[in-house]
C-alpha cells in the first residue's frame, strides 16, 4: 500500500486561517461584522476559533507562564481595536502580530526590571518548554530537542509556517521584515531540522 | 534518499498539511509526491512536528478569556479642522458670554456665604443662637448686596449677541474689555466687608 494512500499523511486542518472558506460556518470577518452590531456571541466564537493558535505561537515565543491571560490580553486588545483592522491580512495573523508586540513589550518591561539581561539573552535562553511535560515517546522527545536546537527566530517562523500555515507575506508582516527574510529564516530552520534528523 | 528536483514542492508542503492550497495545487503535489521519496519523507517529518506542537500547546480555557472581551464601541472619529474651528469659537463665545453676563449678577453663593459668615462670628459670642438664624436668613433673602446690583443680560450691555460674533471680533471685544476694566472675574468683590459692616449696624 503505498504511504499516499495513508489517510493521516495528511494532516486535517482544524480551521483554514481566516476561518472557513466554505460551509456553514461564518468567516471571521462576518463574525467581526456581527460582533460590532452587538453580537457577542460572535465574539465568542472568534475567541474558540483563535486561542488555541495563539497559545501555541505565544510557547513559541517561550513565553513561559500565564499563556492563557496572554491570550486574552491579546484578544481584548485586538477586539478594542479591530476597527483599525483593515483586513489586508488574515484576522489570525493580525492576532500574532499583536502577541507577538505584547510578549516583546513585557520582556522589555521586565529587563528594565531586573535591568541586568538583554532581549537577546532572553529568547536565546528561552527553551521550548510547552512541550516539556508532555512528550513522553521517544520520537516525540527526539522532535523537541529539535524544535529547541532552532534559534528563536527560526523556531518562530517555524512555528508560524508549519504547524500554524501562515504564507511568507504573513510571517513578514508578523514579525515585521521582509518576505525574503521570512523565507530565508524557514529554510535554515528546515535545514536544521533535516541535519538533525538525519 | 533521492534528491528532489522540484524545490517549490518542499516549499509548498506546510501549506499542503495546513489545508490551504487549491485542488489543483494539490493534486500536482501529490503527484510528485507519489515519486519523491524525499518530499514525502519530508513531509511526513513536517506533520510530526505539526502534531507535537498542536498536541502539547497549553488549553485555554476560552470561555473565560470570551468573558473578558468588551462590547463593540466604535472608534472616535478625528476631528476636521472645520470642527476645531468651530469648536475652538464656541469655546471663547461661552467664555466670553459667561462673563460679561456674570458682571451683571448678584455675588456667587459662595460670596454670600461670606457675609453670612461674619455674622455668625459675631452672634456666636454671643451666645444667641436664634438670632443668629434669623440674621442668616436676612442675609441670603434681602441683602443690600443684592437689591444694589441688578441683574443685566449681556445682549443688552453690549448692544449685540456675542455668539454671532466673528473670532476676531471677540477678541477685539476681549481686549477692549480688559482695557476699560482690568478686573478679572475671578477676583472676590471689595464690597463684601462693607455689607458685613451694614449688616452689624
Amino acid at each position: 500500500m503505498s504511504r499516499l494512500n495513508d489517510p493521516t499523511l495528511f494532516a486535517s486542518p482544524s480551521t483554514p486561517i481566516g476561518g472557513p472558506l466554505l460551509g456553514s460556518d461564518p468567516s471571521d470577518f462576518a463574525l467581526i461584522a456581527q460582533w460590532k452590531a452587538g453580537d457577542h456571541t460572535a465574539a465568542t466564537l472568534l475567541v474558540e476559533r483563535h486561542s488555541q493558535a495563539l497559545a501555541r505561537y505565544a510557547a513559541s515565543l517561550g513565553a513561559r507562564e500565564d499563556i492563557e491571560e496572554l491570550v486574552q490580553d491579546t484578544l481584548v486588545r485586538a477586539f478594542n481595536s479591530l476597527d483599525s483592522f483593515r483586513g489586508e491580512s488574515s484576522l489570525r495573523s493580525w492576532l500574532f502580530t499583536i502577541e507577538r508586540r505584547l510578549v516583546l513589550d513585557r520582556r522589555r518591561a521586565e529587563r528594565r526590571r531586573r535591568g541586568q539581561i538583554t532581549l537577546a539573552e532572553v529568547t536565546v535562553g528561552t527553551e521550548y518548554t510547552a512541550l516539556d511535560s508532555l512528550i513522553a515517546e521517544e520520537t516525540s522527545a527526539k522532535l523537541q530537542r529539535i524544535v529547541q536546537a532552532l534559534s528563536p527566530m527560526q523556531r518562530e517562523v517555524f512555528t508560524l509556517r508549519v504547524v500554524e500555515g501562515l504564507s511568507y507575506k504573513e510571517i513578514a508582516g508578523v514579525l515585521d521584515t521582509s518576505e525574503g527574510a521570512a523565507r530565508v529564516h524557514y529554510h535554515n530552520a528546515m535545514k536544521v531540522v533535516r541535519e538533525s534528523l538525519r | 534518499m533521492m534528491q528532489c528536483t522540484n524545490p517549490d514542492v518542499k516549499d509548498l508542503l506546510p501549506d499542503l498539511l495546513n489545508g490551504i492550497l487549491a485542488p489543483a495545487d494539490v493534486a500536482h503535489i501529490e503527484l510528485h509526491l507519489a515519486g519523491c521519496s524525499s518530499c514525502l519523507e519530508e513531509l511526513q517529518s513536517l506533520r510530526a512536528f505539526r502534531s507535537v506542537v498542536m498536541s502539547s500547546a497549553p488549553s485555554i480555557d476560552t470561555s473565560r478569556v470570551a468573558l473578558a472581551i468588551p462590547l463593540y464601541r466604535p472608534a472616535p472619529r478625528p476631528r476636521s479642522g472645520w470642527w476645531q474651528v468651530a469648536a475652538g469659537i464656541s469655546i471663547i463665545a461661552a467664555g466670553l458670554g459667561g462673563m460679561i453676563y456674570g458682571r451683571g449678577l448678584p455675588p456667587s453663593s459662595t460670596e454670600s456665604g461670606a457675609t453670612v459668615r461674619t455674622d455668625t462670628i459675631r452672634l456666636s459670642k454671643t451666645g444667641n443662637t436664634s438670632t443668629e438664624s434669623a440674621t442668616v436668613k436676612h442675609s441670603a433673602d434681602t441683602s443690600p448686596f443684592q437689591s444694589q446690583r441688578v441683574r443685566r443680560p449681556y445682549g443688552v450691555l453690549l448692544g449685540v449677541d456675542v455668539s454671532r460674533m466673528s473670532a476676531d471680533r471677540l477678541e477685539r471685544l476681549m481686549r477692549e474689555l480688559d482695557r476699560i476694566d482690568g478686573a478679572t472675574w475671578g477676583e472676590t468683590p471689595t464690597v463684601i466687608p462693607v455689607v458685613a459692616s451694614m449688616e452689624r449696624e
